[in-house]
């Protein structure tokens, strides 16, 4: 699949760790969930703020918790570096195998990357920084609107089709 | 056993286990319902730990409608999901933790509220011993619940050894949090 | 009292808005999962 060997992306050290440690692919899975729920939880704060719940508070009040968005976001990519490295140990499948054929793991990605380009667009044109001053009371704009919709939607998505993942294997 | 048996069987649970649609949509709704719950009343949590100072405490309570909703959804899904397999899931006494620790949660998030936002007509919101006392509760049965979420399907050594080792590793994050969250804007300079 | 209630009418607005963005949200995701279970390849 795109032009990438049968084997990327798989670590035969990690595979190793999963069979000798039982214990490592469940952690990773309590540790993807503690990661999903720190970032689900901020940016759907961040969001409804933008969306006009909350509205009471200025922005600038509430962007203290995008770090903890990020350290949720890192805790899934690294736990799930763990998941795509060493999924032969769970499921005997190579992870390229499992990409081509699993449309759940496929949508999940699709989704990540576009809760991805959402977040650079909202970072590089003028609306982030007409969020960050967003006042007490004030309403945003439609286009932030638009991004904090797009963002709540997407994320809840990516937990969704993350649950199915072993429907489609 | 038999009412077990009997519910296990029944139409619904029958009309579920078939559409495997149906099946997936519920489990996804069971996390995404505990991703509002944990995560709001988490962050909640949080400002009463003092990290975030900065999010007024009154306010915060406009968000929660979102945290209500994770519940009434799990609580749903949960009771579905406990449905379809009865008999498999109340033998295992995974589910009795986890149960307990749910329940554990909404009594002490509901204490919290109360002590936060009991007083009406007012914005003043007092922080004290016994509301961080109360946050930090929350944040370690949320712990327990996902950990023994997590664990059902595994092995009672797999299931010890998941949970100490999440301690360990939690106790280290915690630690870097504390020893580099200035830098990382994770805490306030204090 | 005014303001306050106000603010209460455009706050169940917002969340009529997000619950109905979430409720279709959801359903279109349960739609492409009937959709990938069922359409063979």
């Amino acid at each position: 699949m795109f032009g990438l060997p049968e084997d990327f992306l798989q670590s035969h050290l990690i595979e190793h760790w999963i069979g000798t440690y039982r214990w490592v692919w469940p952690v990773s899975e309590v540790f993807h969930f503690i990661g999903l729920i720190l970032l689900v939880g901020t940016v759907a704060i961040l969001d409804l703020r933008i969306l006009g719940i909350g509205k009471r508070i200025p922005y600038s009040n509430l962007a203290p918790l995008m770090p903890w968005a990020v350290l949720g976001f890192i805790l899934c990519v690294v736990t799930g570096l763990v998941f795509v490295t060493g999924l032969w140990a769970n499921v005997q499948m190579l992870p390229m195998e499992a990409l081509a054929i699993d449309r759940f793991l496929q949508l999940k990605f699709i989704f990540i990357g576009l809760a991805g380009i959402n977040l650079l667009l909202f970072t590089y044109t003028p609306v982030a920084r007409r969020i960050d001053v967003l006042a007490a009371n004030e309403e945003a704009p439609a286009s932030a609107k638009v991004m904090g919709a797009a963002s709540l939607v997407l994320w809840v998505g990516i937990v969704y089709w993350g649950r199915l993942i072993p429907w489609g294997l | 056993m038999d009412l077990l048996q009997a519910i296990e069987a029944s139409a619904l649970a029958m009309w579920i286990k078939e559409s495997s649609t149906i099946y997936v949509a519920i489990l996804a709704s069971h996390t995404i319902g505990l991703a509002f719950l944990v995560g709001i009343s988490s962050i909640l949590a949080f400002r009463v730990l003092g990290v975030t100072e900065s999010i007024p405490i009154d306010p915060f309570q406009e968000f929660f409608p979102l945290m209500y909703a994770g519940a009434a959804i799990n609580v749903f899904t949960g009771v579905v999901l406990l449905g379809l397999y009865p008999a498999d899931y109340l033998v295992d006494p995974t589910i009795y933790v986890k149960l307990a620790a749910i329940l554990a949660a909404i009594v002490i998030l509901r204490r919290l509220k109360d002590a936060l936002y009991g007083v009406p007509h007012t914005t003043q919101v007092e922080l004290s011993g016994k509301t961080r006392q109360m946050a930090v509760a929350l944040l370690i049965v949320w712990l327990i619940a996902t950990v023994a979420g997590r664990v059902m399907a595994y092995s009672t050594p797999t299931k010890l050894q998941t949970a100490a080792a999440t301690v360990i590793f939690l106790a280290a994050g915690i630690g870097l949090i504390a020893m580099f969250g200035r830098r990382l804007r994770l805490l306030r300079d204090s | 009292m005014d303001a306050h209630g106000e603010d209460e009418a455009t706050n169940h607005k917002a969340w009529l808005h997000v619950g109905v963005l979430l409720a279709a949200a959801f359903s279109l995701f349960v739609a492409i999962t009937y959709w990938v279970l069922y359409i063979p390849e």
